[in-house]
């Protein structure tokens, strides 16, 4: 799992490359809360997300909480069909 | 049914999905199809890496095979774990304000939201969890 970063400024937006599961979701949560204290709005560009669980859910959980906690907000774009459908299906949609 | 023995860590998640997605891929089924089934190996086998056994060591078995009429994924997982049935968990929160509250139980919840079947035994001293999809 890789991720890019691209600073514009205000906000960041993240690249997530390859698969968000359980062993690559500890480091991705630590990545993504340094940039929510450097960034108050967060955009994920899920494009090339190619697989999510329930641990990689709970990371971009954890990057909400942060952000929201600090008066900042985050969103996703980009989401692929396959991630879509398993946003839909926990309720964490409510983040798009 | 063709099996593979690992011990019950997270290390060898890989080695299991690679298990069944070799027997998936002659098959060609969607996309979202067989995310949904990597997702339920990973959500399972986690499971049984995370409690069966507390903090001992233990081993985790995973049996697959690709049944016709119709076209569909059998997955069984057995351990030799404690008595635990995932199913009988209470329903996961899925509203916004559970979700941020409390995110226990997603893992299983995604198992029988997105799994045609899922159905629990405890046999001969073993947990056994089967579940299928339609590809």
């Amino acid at each position: 799992m890789q991720l890019k970063m691209v600073n514009r400024g205000e906000s960041a937006e993240v690249l997530m490359i390859g698969r968000l599961d359980v062993n690559s979701a500890p480091e991705v949560e630590r990545n993504l809360l340094e940039v929510a204290k450097r960034f108050s709005e967060v955009i994920l560009n899920l494009e090339q997300l190619e697989y999510i669980s329930s641990a990689g859910l709970r990371s971009l959980r954890s990057l909400y909480i942060a952000l929201s906690q600090k008066g900042g907000s985050m969103r996703a774009i980009n989401v692929p069909k396959p991630i879509m459908d398993i946003f839909e299906v926990t309720g964490f949609a409510f983040f798009l | 049914m063709e099996s593979i023995v690992v011990p019950a860590k997270t290390d060898y998640l890989d080695q299991v999905t690679e298990f069944v997605d070799e027997r998936l891929e002659t098959r060609d089924c969607p996309a979202s199809t067989q995310m949904q089934v990597e997702l339920a190996v990973e959500e399972i086998f986690v499971n049984i890496a995370s409690y069966a056994y507390d903090s001992a060591d233990g081993e985790a078995e995973v049996r697959c095979e690709v049944l016709e009429e119709p076209l569909r994924v059998v997955i069984r997982f057995l351990d030799h774990g404690k008595p635990y049935d995932p199913l009988a968990r209470a329903e996961a929160d899925t509203s916004k304000e559970g979700l941020l509250s409390r995110v226990g139980g997603l893992g299983i919840h995604l198992v029988k939201k997105t799994m045609d079947d899922v159905q629990y035994a405890y046999e001969d001293g073993k947990n056994i969890l089967t579940i299928q999809k339609r590809l």
